[in-house]
């Protein structure tokens, strides 16, 4: 090992690079310790404002430093100056805590949010001198593991990880700790191979390399073979309750702008509404609540302990909390009004917009309301359960309450989707410029509709995993048409970059021979592909020609019979359940939220040992 | 009934790397997990009362750096300082609050004297800085293209080579005082650093403020001397 002091290398030069703040640690609330028995490095692999916004990654942050023998560090991708500087004088990227190399960690964690970080995970390893294929890997290096939700199908990194973690890892991630603790003080006996089949007994963890895919004559995936000593399926692990769980506690404060630089408190996990698109929606499942009284508790802390003058109360449908009103009411007699309150993910509806009136109070911003289609036969396949009566009610409430810029979101590729449902995305958007104009009458030239269209991509483990997704040429079409028809001064279109969505879809369903065609894409130079622009295309879809990768049959409809890359990933919804939803979808027959309605056996509470928790039982 | 307080702190060399927005970010929240009593502005997006009368350009450290901070009602000056130092991350440390009669001019309002001391420069950069000093004319390089400042001197003020500087990563150690009038204009520290690290070995240059002071016709004032 190199004992060279590369922190006193790189401080001066980081005066040379944007932002070198990003890059120095020392964060209030960021935890230093010395003498542990287990380094760990977290990884969020992006620019460090986004994430320092990353809930999950807090979580574990947190639960990992109570433990006494763990230290848990941070690292996230550099921007590409720090890494010409780092690779011009050979310095290999340091943790932010003790500024030690990231291969002298005993455990190196990624978090998956999108399919679109996968090459920056490759840089992170690259730059840390870290083997970028798992089977490289030597004895010193250390093992590296992948969660978050984009881990839910591994197959296409499943080259990159040692281990991969299904589901909230809080509680996983301390008996991954305690394994290394102990296999480390017997002397790492059996090596890093022996390691690896340990940890494939821990409830949730996924060993790539015990697990061999098959693939037909024809090239068709054929499912995995389990080795010996694995699992046949790997169960997803979640917490039975919120209750009692306050560990983000104490939360850093970046000092670099962060994209969400405001304090968060998680009012509750799952989401039963039950979209058929929505990945989130099955893989957090069932709805647990965080009792009232502790999330005003964690309002109070985490505004004592931060410093924010602003706040988030997160959830997948914040709206849909059972004591939501009473919530906000609590967070302002303990904040004040001096509080700027954000409530993500409203539902559209008249009570959305009253939550949002008691939010905000004094200020009207902008209001942002996702529809997802614009006709109501999309809207009964998607099962978004929402009426355009709903909806323009939820905005009527909206303009009275003082708001006059409001955003929509909408989907475009939905199963089934013809000229018409497109074109209902504009009617809907000249609709409630109409109502803006009624209520605001002389106002109105202040009016503006802001609609924001993104491209459906089928999400493993959905009942939409099976369907087609728009072909490159297809979302042109539909984008084209939109703009002609969305000429309006007080009406924006936004829209996503096709080769974003085709991306995210290609490798969103892809099997493990996707990986070769991430690594040849960072080998010529992809990084940051999810930002739209730095997404390289053309050295993408050189890179997937010539690893064989079929964008037309990756973005293809699948038959139900056909076995699936993450089959072998149980989320605990049965396959069943998603057949029978997706069959359903093509009746447009809706699906009741099982919160407050019967119980529409996804699996869950039946094979997991998990049931709905709501504040208000 | 709100009542003003000018607080010292200083941007320790290891958050010298901090923008002057990101610094001011830090002793905002700061502020609020300390409990003090800020008073907020009016208006759609209310703030702190804080004004930030120093600012310093990334990688420049300082001992000496004010802000001024409105509370509502009174407190002591040991109880503020003692809140604030509590509630600072690691390199921010407030070392002085003064509380300011009504009427107290802004210090943006008045002409300051800094004295920087320069790190890990060349030896030559002293003569280099001279130059400067003595030029009828120099060119100065900002962000939006090249400007001509006329007698650099008047901003330029005592150079000096400072022997044994007292901290490890300097090699050699250079004072220099530079005058920044309230109308703006002239001549940063950030220009000159700029010159040195175009040196040869001028790269790891880098600077702190020791010391800062309102100038007057009565002569040099201490900022927190109200």
């Amino acid at each position: 090992m190199s004992n060279r002091d590369y922190w006193s290398e790189l401080e001066p030069l980081l005066a040379q690079v944007e932002k070198p703040s990003r890059y120095i640690g020392g964060e209030y609330g960021s935890i230093h310790k010395d003498k542990v028995e287990v380094r760990i490095c977290l990884s969020y692999p992006d620019l460090y404002e986004l994430g320092a916004s990353n809930l999950g990654l807090a979580i574990l942050y947190g639960r990992l430093n109570e433990l006494d023998y763990v230290a848990a560090e941070r690292v996230y991708a550099p921007e590409r100056d720090l890494e010409v500087l780092l690779r011009e004088k050979e310095i290999p990227l340091l943790t932010l805590e003790s500024r030690a190399p990231v291969n002298t960690m005993d455990l190196l964690g990624f978090t998956l949010q999108y399919e679109l970080v996968y090459t920056n995970v490759l840089k992170v390893l690259d730059l840390s001198g870290i083997p970028l294929l798992a089977a490289d890997r030597g004895e010193d290096d250390p093992i590296v593991i992948a969660g978050g939700p984009s881990a839910m199908n591994p197959e296409p990194v499943a080259e990159f990880f040692d281990l991969v973690f299904i589901g909230e890892a809080e509680d996983g991630v301390v008996s991954v700790a305690d394994l290394l603790r102990k296999w480390k003080s017997d002397g790492k006996p059996g090596g890093r191979a022996a390691f690896l089949v340990e940890a494939a007994q821990i409830p949730g963890v996924y060993v790539p390399s015990l697990y061999v895919p098959k693939y037909g004559e024809d090239g068709a995936y054929r499912g995995v073979e389990a080795l010996e000593g694995a699992p046949d399926t790997v169960l997803r692990q979640a917490v039975a309750s919120l209750e009692g769980r306050k560990s983000q506690i104490p939360w850093i404060v970046p000092f670099v702008e962060a994209v969400h630089d405001r304090a968060v408190v998680e009012l509750f996990r799952g989401c039963a509404r039950g979209c058929r698109f929505c990945q989130a929606g099955i893989i957090y499942r069932p709805v647990r609540e965080r009792p009232k009284k502790e999330v005003l508790e964690m309002v109070g802390e985490s505004l004592a302990a931060t410093g924010y003058g602003e706040l988030s109360l997160a959830s997948l449908c914040t709206s849909d909390y059972t004591e939501i009103r009473e919530v906000l009411e609590g967070v302002r007699a303990t904040a004040g009004n001096d509080l700027t309150l954000s409530l993500p993910s409203m539902r559209v509806d008249t009570f959305g917009i009253e939550l949002a009136v008691l939010a905000s109070p004094g200020k009207k911003g902008g209001l942002t309301l996702a529809p997802e289609a614009g006709s109501q036969r999309m809207r009964d396949i998607i099962n978004k359960n929402v009426t355009e009566e709903d909806v323009l009610s939820a905005v009527q409430a909206a303009f009275e309450s003082g708001w006059d810029r409001i955003k929509l979101y909408f989907m475009i590729g939905l199963p089934g989707e013809t000229e018409e449902d497109v074109e209902a995305i504009v009617d809907l958007a000249q609709k409630i410029l109409a109502v803006g104009k009624s209520i605001k009458g002389g106002n109105s030239g202040r009016l503006k509709i802001v609609v924001n269209v993104s491209t459906l991509v089928p999400k493993s483990h959905t009942p939409f995993q099976w369907a087609k997704q728009l072909a490159p040429e297809e979302v042109l079409e539909k984008q084209a048409m939109l703009k002609s028809r969305l000429r309006s001064r007080q009406i924006d279109f936004k829209w996503h970059e096709m080769a974003v969505s085709v991306l995210e879809g290609v490798m969103a369903r892809a099997d493990r021979r996707m990986s070769k065609a991430i690594l040849a894409a960072y080998r010529k130079g992809c990084e940051f592909d999810a930002w739209s622009n730095r997404l390289n295309w053309d050295l993408w879809s050189e890179s997937l020609s010539e690893c064989g990768v079929d964008i037309d049959r990756m973005l293809g409809e699948r038959d139900i019979g056909q076995p699936l890359p993450w089959d072998h990933i149980s989320s605990g919804v049965t396959k069943e359940f998603l057949v029978s939803e997706w069959q359903r979808s093509k009746s447009g027959e809706s699906t009741p939220d099982c919160r407050f309605d019967e119980c529409s056996l996804c699996g869950v509470c039946q094979d997991l040992p998990l049931e709905t928790r709501l504040a208000s039982d | 009934m709100s009542s003003k307080y000018r607080v010292r702190y200083e941007k320790a060399p290891a958050i010298r790397m901090l923008a002057h927005l990101e610094v001011a970010r830090v002793l905002e929240r700061a502020c609020r997990r300390s409990g003090l009593p800020v008073a907020m502005s009016q208006g759609f997006r209310p703030h702190q009362k804080i004004t930030f009368a120093t600012n310093l350009p990334v990688g420049v450290a300082s001992e000496v750096e004010y802000a001024d901070i409105a509370l509502v009602g009174e407190m002591s000056t040991d109880s503020i300082r003692d809140r604030l130092v509590d509630a600072l991350p690691e390199g921010m440390l407030v070392s002085a609050v003064a509380a300011l009669p009504p009427g107290t001019a802004a210090l943006q309002s008045q002409d300051i004297s800094s004295t920087f001391q320069l790190y890990s420069a060349p030896e030559e950069a002293v003569q280099t800085l001279e130059g400067i000093q003595s030029a009828d004319v120099i060119q100065i390089i900002r962000k939006k293209g090249t400007k001509d400042l006329e007698s650099p001197g008047r901003f330029l003020k005592n150079i000096q080579a400072v022997s044994g500087g007292n901290n490890s990563a300097s090699s050699a150690s250079i004072q220099v005082e530079l005058v920044t009038s309230a109308t703006g204009g002239g001549l940063g520290i950030k220009d000159l650093l700029a010159v040195i690290r175009e040196m040869p070995g001028g790269s790891g240059v880098w600077a702190k403020r020791v010391g800062l002071s309102i100038l007057s016709n009565e002569g040099r004032k201490d900022p927190l001397d109200v």
